[in-house]
This record gives structure tokens, sequence and C-alpha cells, in this order.
């Protein structure tokens, strides 16, 4: 069976990185596999060998007329409903006539909400010729993703609250993420300490990933977090990689809060691991609120399958990890529930320990990238016999 | 800059980025020009007018009494030319007996069904022509409009969806602005979102009003006796029966400024200060407040509080001052404090940078060792309120003079007001220029003091220095909070190190339902010195704050309209500062 992921982003970050292991898994389970990604498909390469065909963006009209000719039985997976994979995934149904499937990592809504300033309601008021340029063009299209998502044979979800998005009702599945547990693993030598200006003496956070729009706050709380510990006399320090974009109502607090924190900028993926060694805790800061808790960022099972305490927001994955043994989970979220959280892990040498073990523990039963590949296969593989058109070939 | 563009300048020659940014500029104007055409602006409300999910019918009062029909007519054809359909027009001449104008009414009536017309034969006074026309208003809602006055076209359009948007909502009023006699508009009122505080010293609400028609009903109409400023009185019963108003922040009404109408200037209406006083006093006697209304000493149409003849707020009162330890101004504070303050039931208590207490410490004022490391103030003021017998604790800074005898005493009694949670006046440098009349939060600063740099004895804008007003905080310099709510409100918050933690408890005790409020008097002085302020600044603490409020920052201060710069809190409108920095700025800039 062949199945074409449409993925809205470049090969190599984030949810590129899950769209690699689920490549490689649906392969390995006897699966025809095409990701279209942005930008130059080597960079899978950074993730690792993929066993699957990495397509760009670009070349993905050249793909489907080959598949065209090449009769298969088919489905398509559109990576998010944002526009630009909404666009891509309709040609690829039009042109194979095959079904698709819709999967869901984020709540989209509020994600353009937050970008253009306005409800989704307000923007859906707007004239349809409006409408097309009052969004940001990486994000969903204030009406056409509702069409989009009503008419898929079914919808992957990255945490079950996502299916709220699901109006329609289409069959739905679970589509977590899992981890690779050898490249994340507790005992990476790691990145040495001293070449950042740290010692051992230091409570060393690892933080990976991007600041953008929607997660200003959380970061703010963040960087926080870090100054109000050293404050309480702590030596507390924060390693950042990825991008940074600062806002907020006050952009040059993150400045300001500057000098808690070694900013080492974008890294290379492989890298990565030997950074996250260098920490003693991991901290995924922000709210359960209405943006946590519909996605599942993708540093969460990095964190915990490295095996030491990681402390995250009550909410997606959060809901399925014990307090006080295999994580230390945020009502508030804010800076100050942080350094609570760190001074306990400070004061309990123990306890740091046993959410170490615990984490990992968890990474090792919930978190694998077969098992759940093997739920997302059966799914869709219902969801095109379901969805086959009658008198079809297949 | 956004990445892409960022990229783009990295890979284009300077000139070349800076004609296509132009370009795009440019490209934005024009589209702007073209969204903004009224054609277009028509278009645009109509669509809005299919999306709402109800259509409640507006039925406008008009009480018409000898009016210039030329004003008239600009009256009922901006009615007319309204977006939004569901509206119903109740003209009432008041017995002008002018054939000319009851013909008009009537033509107009027999243009449009939804316009009813009714002449009466004698001259009721405005309170009962509003009162006859609200008696044939058929709508749900009933708005106001003066018979010289204008609506934009989108006005009962944005009414309809905040009244859409929340159906519980009994009350909507907008901003407004002055029509000249020559047509010209001007002098915008950009008002705060609903505030029965600064109503009670300035007669704020205005136009457009628009109520659901039961509350007249209930109110019991329009007041012949407050005729001049019966809308105003009107409104005062109307909120003692609902807090379900909401404020549009928009211009939706254009008030005619022609001689003679209150609109033309203060001083155009003799009586309107002993009404004006009057309604306040008859509404907070009905409230159970322990206040009357004054008009203020020196500006037109403002009021202040004063004690009502024989019951003031009452109860011990505990000044807690956190000493960092500077003696000059602590030695200043606590002389001040006993020489002017007339209030007796009072504790006085100093918190220090630990040891023992000074020689010189007055015999009323009790010393209390805090911590001897860095001085952190919101721990120490915990610490002082901790030991505090009072019923009301004021946290005064040691920086600060007392130079009004019955300072506590006007504290108390706007902290009595129905739903407020923290008092502090203005605060003057000693120059005599405004150091703080408030604080509003989210403009361009976390937290901005307002009107900071103004004279102290001006009106401020529509009465925002001489009047008592909500304001989103009030500094710990000189904060008056009930004990037991600023116990609930879980104290000073001590992740602060020296600053904002006055912000924050003033939005902890707004989440539990309780107003900041600015008084207009007392006044004290503030002696910190402008390097002192810079030495406090801390990153952590501002953001610290940011990160508690986050939301409500990027909400931005419900007390300061949004129309107005949002740089400094000084109320200057925004497209006026626009035009004073292009006029200023280097062509280049421009």
């Amino acid at each position: 069976m062949r199945l074409l992921y449409v993925y809205f982003g470049p090969f190599d970050v984030n949810s590129g990185i899950q769209a690699y292991h689920f490549g490689n898994e649906l392969t390995e389970l006897g699966w025809e596999v095409t990701v279209a990604g942005k930008g130059d498909p080597a960079r899978a390469r950074a993730v690792g060998e993929p066993l699957f065909e990495c397509v760009s963006h670009d070349d993905l009209s050249r793909t489907l007329e080959r598949m065209a000719r090449e009769p298969k039985e088919t489905i398509v997976v559109g990576w998010t409903p944002r526009e630009p994979v909404r666009r891509m995934t309709m040609e690829a149904v039009r042109r194979l006539g095959c079904p698709y499937v819709v999967h869901l990592e984020d709540n989209e809504e509020l994600l353009i909400e937050s970008a253009s300033g306005r409800s989704l309601a307000e923007l859906q008021r707007l004239p349809p010729r409006q409408q097309d340029s009052a969004f940001p063009p990486d994000l969903i299209h204030p009406t056409h993703h509702r069409e989009f998502l009503d008419g898929a044979a079914g919808i992957t979800v990255i945490t079950e609250a996502l299916n709220e998005f699901n109006r329609a009702g289409r069959p739905h599945a679970l589509a977590r993420p899992g981890i690779d547990l050898e490249r994340f693993r507790p005992d990476l030598e790691p990145h040495p300490r001293e070449r950042l200006g740290l010692s051992e003496e230091d409570f060393v956070l690892v933080y990976h990933g991007t600041i953008h729009y929607a997660n200003q706050h959380e970061m703010l709380s963040l960087y926080l977090a870090v100054k109000l510990a050293q404050r309480r006399g702590h030596r507390v320090r924060l390693v950042r990689l990825g991008h940074s974009e600062f806002g907020g109502p006050d952009p040059r607090a993150f400045r300001a809060l500057g000098d808690g924190v070694i900013e080492l900028g974008p890294v290379a993926w492989r890298e990565i691991p030997a950074y996250l060694a260098m920490a003693d805790a991991y901290v995924q800061p922000g709210p359960p609120d209405d943006f946590n808790r519909y996605r599942l960022p993708s540093k969460l099972p990095e964190f915990l399958a490295m095996g030491r305490p990681v402390i995250l927001p009550h909410c997606n994955i959060g809901d399925d990890l014990a307090h006080g043994e295999e994580a230390l989970l945020l009502e508030q979220g804010n800076a100050m529930e942080i350094v609570t959280r760190i001074e306990e892990l400070l004061a309990d040498r123990e306890l740091a320990a046993r959410l170490g073990a615990g984490a990992r523990r968890f990474a090792e039963t919930r978190l694998s990238w077969r098992r759940n590949a093997e739920t997302v296969a059966e799914f869709l593989r219902e969801r095109a016999t379901a969805s086959r058109p009658v008198g079809s070939r297949a | 800059m956004p990445r892409d563009l960022r990229t783009l300048k990295s890979l284009l020659p300077p000139r070349v980025f800076a004609l296509l940014r132009r370009l795009r500029e440019l490209w934005r104007r024009l589209r702007r020009l073209h969204l903004n055409r009224p054609r277009a602006r028509r278009e645009a409300a109509l669509r809005e007018v299919e999306a709402l999910p109800a259509r409640p019918t507006i039925s406008l009062a008009m009480p018409v009494y000898r009016s210039d029909p030329r004003y008239l007519a600009q009256a009922i054809e901006s009615v007319r030319a309204q977006a939004y359909p569901e509206w119903q027009l109740c003209v009432v001449d008041d017995g002008s007996a002018q054939p000319e104008l009851a013909a008009l009414l009537r033509r107009h009536a027999a243009q449009d069904p939804r316009i009813r017309v009714e002449i009466a034969s004698e001259n009721r006074g405005i309170a009962g022509a509003t009162n006859a026309a609200l008696a044939i208003c058929e709508g749900e809602f009933v708005g106001f409009l003066d018979h010289d006055d204008k609506l934009t076209p989108d006005a009962l359009l944005r009414v309809a969806q905040a009244l859409t948007a929340d159906p519980t909502l009994d009350v909507v009023y907008s901003d407004s602005d002055k029509l000249t006699a020559h047509g010209v508009r001007a002098d915008p009122f950009l008002k705060p979102d609903w505030s029965p505080v600064y109503l009670l010293g300035a007669m704020y609400i205005g136009h457009l009003l628009v109520v659901r028609r039961s509350l007249p009903e209930a109110a019991g109409g329009f007041d012949p006796a407050f005729d001049t400023i019966q809308d105003f009185e009107f409104f005062l019963r109307v909120c003692e029966r609902t807090e379900r108003i909401h404020h549009i922040p928009q211009t939706l009404y254009h008030w005619r400024a022609i001689p003679g109408s209150i609109a033309a200037g203060t001083d155009q209406k003799d009586d309107v200060a002993e009404l004006q006083t009057r309604a306040v006093s008859e509404h907070l006697e009905r409230l159970g407040v322990a206040a009357r209304s004054v008009p203020h000493p020196a500006i037109p149409h403002r009021a202040v509080l004063a004690p009502r003849n024989g019951s003031a707020p009452g109860g011990r009162v505990s000044v807690v001052i956190a000493s960092g330890g500077g003696e000059g101004g602590l030695r200043r504070c606590l002389e001040s404090l006993f020489a002017q303050t007339t209030y007796p039931e009072l504790e006085v208590l100093v918190v220090g940078r630990g040891g023992e207490a000074p020689e010189w410490l007055p015999d009323g004022a009790t010393w209390l060792a805090g911590e001897a490391g860095a001085f952190r103030r919101p721990h120490a003021n915990n610490l002082g309120a901790a030991a505090a017998v009072g019923d009301h604790l004021l946290f005064l800074d040691e920086d600060m003079e007392v130079v009004e005898a019955e300072w506590i005493e006007l504290l108390l009694l706007h902290a009595a007001l129905p739903g407020v949670g923290a008092v502090g006046p203005l605060i003057l440098r000693p120059d005599g220029l405004v150091d703080q009349a408030g604080v509003a939060i989210g403009l361009r600063e976390p937290a901005t003091p307002m009107l900071a740099g103004y004279p102290g004895d001006g009106d401020g804008y529509y009465g925002s220095l001489p009047c008592a007003r909500e304001v989103s905080a009030v500094g710990a310099e000189c904060l008056l909070v009930r004990r037991a709510d600023f116990e609930a409100a879980g104290r000073f918050n001590e992740f602060y190190g020296n600053q904002f933690e006055d912000y924050d408890l003033c939005r902890r005790l707004a989440g539990r339902g309780l107003k900041s409020v600015y008084a207009p008097r007392p006044r004290l002085v503030n002696h910190r010195t402008p390097a002192g302020r810079r030495v406090a600044s801390d990153a952590v603490d501002r953001a610290l704050f940011v990160d508690c409020w986050y939301d409500e920052l990027m909400r931005g201060d419900p007390y300061f309209n949004p129309g107005f710069a949002q740089q400094i809190a000084d109320y200057v409108p925004s497209s006026w500062r626009e035009r004073v920095y292009r006029a200023t700025a280097p062509l280049g800039r421009r």
C-alpha cells in the first residue's frame, strides 16, 4: 500500500523528525512511503537514513505524475490542516483519486488567532478575498480548513484532546510520536560543561526549541524562572538551543533576563543529545491552557528518554505521567511555580533520581515508535479500504 | 522585522531594500485607502450585519424642541443611513408649535415606516419629552439621540454586535466627539470601560447610550427636576440596577457643539454644578455610602467626595512604612505624618533593616526589626502588616511627605465606595507636578504612572486628575487596603524584589472583584529623586509582573482607552501624537 505524507515544514526539525520515524517504521511494516516536505529532501539525513522516499514540495507535482502512472491503492495524509498542506493534499487527492486523512498536532485555531491578533470568528467574517490575504500563509485558512477536516476519511491526533476539532465526527486515531531510545539515553557523553563556562556545581537546564509568537509567554516564564532562582541563591543556568523571535507585551524583558541564559542558537539535530546530556533537569514551561492542552512538544519524549527529572504542564502527555514519580507537573506553569519545582529538586536529590528513572521507564513503555506506527498503519489501512470509491481497482 | 524580511535585507543592496520597503508601504496605504472608501465600508458593514447571530431591535428616543431644521434633518438622516436595519426612531416634538418642523418630521415618517412621530401640543421639558418618546419605543433596547447630533453609519451595528456577543448585557455606551457649528469633528472623548467611581466626579457616559428597555421603566424614566443633566441623573439610577454595562471604544456619536449647549463649553449652563452634585449625593445615599458630592472648587462640571454630615468611615488604621535605611527620608515622612494627621485611631509601624530603633523615632511610631540583608520591600511590608492591628493597612513609602491634615479620612472615604479594594492618592513631585495619578498597565511599559509631569491642579483629560476614578493599579508609595482583603489576596508576593508587588496586589484584588481607585485628594509629595528611581528599576521584577499578568497586559488597560497613544499614560489620542510625530520627525523618518 502506498502512503503519501504531505508535511508542512523542513525534514530535520520537530515534526519533520516525527514524519521521519513514522516513515521508516511504516516502510518496515511493508508500506511504500513518500514524505513531501519543505526544502531540500537531503536534510532528512540529518535525522538518520530514511528508508522512504523524500521529495520537496517543489517536486511534488512530478511525484504525483509518476504515482498516477503507477496506480496502486494509496492514501494521502495531510500533516496539519494548514493552507499549503491543504492545497497540496487536495491536489494529490484529485490526481490520484484516493482518500485522505488529516493529522492534527496543534490547536491551529489558536495559532492563527495569536498570529493575526483577531479571533477566528472575525477572520471568518471577512470577505473571501480578504480572508485569503489576512492570515499568515503558513497557517490554516479561516474557512477552508474546516471543509478540509470535514471531508477527510479520518483524522489522526497527537493528543486525544485534539479530536475536539474533528467537528464532523470523522473516524479518528491517536498517532502519538515515539522516541529513539538509543539516541536519547541517560548514559550519553555530555557536551563538556566547561566549554560553555558552566561548572559541575551549576544546576543546568537545557531547552531546545524555537521562541515564536505562540510560545513567547511560556518561554519568558522559563527565562524568568532561572533569574528568580538565581536571585534566591541557587546556581541555576539555562542552556538554550534554537531560533528566537522575542515579542509579547514587553520584548525587552527577554533581553534583560538574558544573562541567566546561554544562547547557542540553532544546533544540528545530531548534536542535540550531547547537549541534552549536560542537563540536571528539563523544563517544558507553560500553563495547561488551550495552547498546551492540544499539543505534544516534540522535545518532551526526548526529555523523558534522557532519564533526568522533567518539569512539564499538567496536560497532554502530562496527563499520563505520575506526579512525583515520573515527572513534576505544573498547574500554573508560570515562573514562580517553575522555581518552586526546581527548589524541590535541589532540596531532594533522591526525588530527582526517582523522577529520572520514572521518566525513562515511561519512555520505554509508552513511547515506542514501532507500537505507535502499528496503530497508525492499522487505522490508515482501514480508512483507505472503507473510503475506497465504488468500482475502484484495489 | 520578520525573519523573511531580514533574509531579504541581507541579500539585497541597502538602497534596493529601502526602495522595496517604501513600495510595500505605498501599497499598504493604497490598499487602506481602497478599503476605506465609503462604498467599500458600507459593503463591509452589510456583510457584518449578515454575520450577526441575532438582530435585536434598537429604538432611538429623540425629543425635539424648536430645533434647527438643518441639524434635525441631519440627525434623522444619520439614523436612516445606519448599516444595521433593525432600528426604530421615536421622535416627540415637545410643543415647538412650528409647523415647518412638524412637516419635516412627518415627511420623514412617511418615507420610512421605522420612524414614529408624535407632535405634542404643550411643552413638558426635555425629561418629559424623552419619557414620551420612550413610551412609544418598542425595541428590546432603547438609545438616546439629541435632535441636533449625529450617529456614525456603523453606530447601531457596533451596538448590536456587542449585544449579541454577550446577550446578558443591559447597557452599552460608546466614545463620542463633537461637531462644531460648521460641521467639523473635534474634541474626541475616548472613555474608559465602565467606571462607576469616575461617574461620581464627571458626567462621562454621555452618548451613545443604549439600555435594555425594561431598565428605564424600572428606574422610573427621566426626572424633570434634573432637566439640563437629566440623562446623567437617569443613568445614575440605571446603574444602580445593573452592572452589565459594556463600553465600545469607538466613536459612534457626534455631539453638536452649538452656543448654549453643554458641548460648547463648561460655562454654558450655570446650574449644572448644583444639579450634578445633588444627583450624585442622592445616588450615594441610595447606595448607602457615607459620602456626599460637592463641586470641585476650581474646575467646572467636576465633583469630589466629602464626608456626609455626621457620618464618616472609621476604624483603626495601621500605617506601615518599610524603611530601606535612608534616615533623612524616613524622618521627614514621620514628622510630616505626625504633624499633619488628624485621624484619631492610628497605629504607625516602621519596619527597619534589622538593628535598633533610631533615637529620634517619634513616640507614636513602633519600630520592627526587619531582615538585615538586602532590602526587600514586599517582605518588609508583609512583616509590618503581620504585626499591625488595624482594620485598614496604609502602606507608605519613606520618601513620601504628608501635606494635608485629613489625608487618612479622605482615603477611607474612597475605600468605603462599593467594590473598592485599594486606594491611592494623587502623588506630586516636590515641584508640584504630578508624579502619579494611578497606574495604567499594558501600554508600552507593563505599568505606567498616569499623567506624570502634568500640573497637579489641572483637569487632566475630562477630569482624570480632579476626579476619583478606577485604575488598574495604585502604587505602594501610598496604598490603603482593608486588612481582610489584603490577607485574602495573599499579601504582597515576596517573589518580587522591590517593585511591582503593589501592582500585582491590585491585580489580585481585581481577581477577587475589588477595584483599585485613584483619589484626587488627598495629595502627598514624593521626594524620591530621579536617580533613586533608576536604581530601583529592576528588570526581574518587571518581567515577573509581565509573566504573572501576561494576558491582561496583552489586552491593554480597560481604563485607558486604546485610542490613546500608548507610549505614556497622558491621554493624548494616538492620531494626534502621530500627527505631531510626523510634523516634527526628520524627513527621512516620516
